[in-house]
């Protein structure tokens, strides 16, 4: 095999959300080129931020995914109220993390049971894995709905939400609200456990080279609690900083073959270094603050504090469902309605820069705003742009040491080890017509 | 459709121009019977469509269908006959209605009855309205809701 040429390429990459495709050329066993092609088009949602009132980047940047409004709904609500050093505390606080813990539940379970599942059962969707487990993926479409229906009731609706706006809600749930989300809790927790369980037999390829790659894991960290939207920015390799400091470092940059920014992180001496985010980020950096019932778990299923193997990465959101259900559920259990929905924010003027934690990791964003209140400049760096330098590194490691594999299941594992971070390109249909052209040797 | 749904499920992305017509039947419907029926709203994926409906349900799903040349079209099919294969999902969602309830065929969490509309679209550009002949279906599929819904009510 050391004499293999090949030239794979996947034009339209499935089971992510977006359009992307991926390049893989290996010459006489030695691998030439590889690129995550992201061709959907720029969006410009930076440039239509300009010239916006100081209020409207919660609303506006919600529309940037379907999947994860609610990660951009926060990083704009902290951004904007830290020019002015607003807190919500209390209720507030605890309500915007409930409904993260909606958007966490019905993202994670969509990716868990339908978009990377099927790579480790070998099926091509979801529906075939009800077929051999109806049951468990019963289950499953209820979690997802538990989700949705935590983001419809704080949120307004369980997609781009509109109860969000700075300072808090427009609208605070009742008691009674909330309480009725807690039968389908008490279900979605054993489908939680159910899935976890169900993923942990899966066999996890290895990807060797994984930690000779020096792969920076980034993540929030804050207090005592798993992070959501608040948090000093720290890193295995002892990053820790505050939120303006994060947004000095990391280093965006362009690349030919993607519309999408790749991102460096710049150390204390401006040395660049890679670095990825995500739930083996998040666990890594937290795994001390999750409680004794999801470490217990974690436990039975051999999730270690340190997980390093990409492939890996769905055992962890599986444990972070578990975990978004029992938050959810302390938090309404606790829950008294707050006085008013929201706290003042007064008109901002300077820079503020927020990050809070999506399901696929850091979401960063910085506004400038002037003396009028309107948006001068506004920096978006989503998680997938910063992941995008370490799922290529991925792919080089994994196609090095897996050229054994024939063309069509390297294809696969490919797909698969992209598959590993969940990439979040947007909201589009998707088709998978895969070419390989064999270029010569075996 | 010769009886009343128990349900009604409108599929689409209101901002997508035609693709919003499945919200708007619902709209129209609660606008002229207000509580006759629930009415349920997907704007993103439908996987978890068998969720909101029971065993013993009569589901209408209204969508959008893809661009044929015939913008306004009415295509109605019975989502319980195997093979389905509804043309024109055409799509924000992750999962299309067909693929939902086929995932609900297998899970046996199909309804009673559950009818299929279609209405074929012209644009679905971001932020435009409905196309005129398209919000003319919806208003007519909306008309022969509302008239199995109130004959169903004892006001027909």
């Amino acid at each position: 095999m050391s004499d293999r040429t090949i030239d794979l390429h996947v034009p339209t990459l499935t089971r992510v959300e977006g359009e992307g495709a991926m390049h893989v050329t290996v010459v006489d066993g030695h691998l030439d080129d590889i690129r995550l092609e992201i061709y959907e088009p720029p969006r410009f949602f930076e440039a239509f931020l300009r010239g916006r009132g100081y209020a409207e980047p919660v609303d506006i940047t919600a529309r940037i995914c379907g999947i994860c409004p609610v990660a951009y709904q926060m990083s704009a609500c902290h951004a904007l109220e830290s020019i002015d050093g607003v807190m919500p505390g209390g209720a507030i606080r605890e309500l915007r993390r409930l409904l993260y813990c909606g958007e966490w539940i019905e993202s994670h379970v969509l990716h868990i049971a339908f978009l990377h599942a099927p790579d480790f059962l070998g099926v091509d969707s979801g529906i075939e894995i009800a077929r051999r487990h109806p049951e468990l993926m019963d289950e499953v479409l209820h979690l997802k709905k538990t989700g949705n229906r935590i983001m419809e009731v704080i949120g307004g609706r369980p997609i781009h939400p509109v109860n969000v706006r700075l300072g808090g809600f427009y609208r605070a749930p009742t008691r009674g609200e909330l309480d009725a989300l807690l039968d389908d809790l008490e279900r979605a927790h054993a489908g939680a456990l159910a899935l976890v369980r169900w993923v942990s037999t899966f066999r996890f390829p290895e990807v060797p080279g994984r930690l000779a790659a020096d792969t920076e894991y980034v993540s929030l960290r804050h207090g005592g609690e798993y992070p959501f939207n608040e948090g000093r920015v720290v890193s295995n390799l002892g990053l820790d900083v505050d939120v303006p400091e994060f947004g000095r470092r990391i280093r965006e940059y362009q690349v030919g073959h993607s519309t999408a920014l790749h991102a460096t992180l710049a150390d204390e001496n401006g040395h660049r270094r890679h670095f990825q985010t995500g739930p083996l980020a998040r666990w890594m950096n937290n795994a001390d603050l999750v409680p004794d019932s999801v470490r217990a778990v974690a436990d039975e299923v051999g999730v270690a504090e340190v997980e390093t193997n990409p492939f890996r990465s769905i055992l962890v959101r599986g444990l972070e469902v578990l975990w978004a259900v029992e938050e959810s559920q302390r938090i309404i259990d606790a829950y008294c309605a707050p006085v008013a929905p929201f706290v003042g924010v007064p008109q901002p003027v300077g820079v503020g820069h927020g990050c809070t934690e999506a399901p696929r990791g850091i979401l960063y964003h910085r506004y400038d705003v002037d003396a009028d209140g309107l948006i001068a400049d506004a920096v978006i760096i989503p998680p997938t742009s910063q992941n995008q330098d370490a799922i290529e590194r991925d792919l080089r490691d994994f196609v090095t040491s897996h050229l054994d594999l024939d063309d069509e299941t390297l294809g696969h594992r490919c797909e698969q080890v992209i598959r590993n971070y969940d990439p979040c390109i947007s909201c589009a249909t998707h088709f998978l017509r895969l070419e390989i052209d064999r270029a010569g040797g075996p | 459709m010769t009886s009343s749904p128990t349900i009604l499920i409108g599929v689409g992305n209101r901002d997508r121009g035609d693709d919003a017509v499945g919200p708007v039947v619902c709209d129209l419907v609660d606008e002229r019977s207000p509580g006759a029926i629930p009415t349920l709203v997907f704007e993103s994926s439908v996987i978890d469509l068998a969720h909101h409906w029971q065993n013993d349900d009569r589901v209408v799903v209204v969508d959008a269908g893809r661009p044929g040349g015939h913008p306004g079209r009415v295509a109605e099919l019975d989502g319980l006959a195997g093979g389905l294969d509804v043309p024109g999902s055409v799509s924000t969602h992750s999962v299309d209605v067909c693929a939902a309830i086929e995932l609900a065929r297998v899970l046996d969490r199909l309804p009673a009855s559950l009818t299929l509309i279609a209405i074929e679209g012209l644009s679905f550009d971001l932020r435009a309205p409905l196309s005129d002949t398209v919000r003319r279906s919806a208003e007519e599929v909306a008309e022969q809701l509302n008239r199995l819904v109130a004959s169903a009510s004892g006001h027909g």
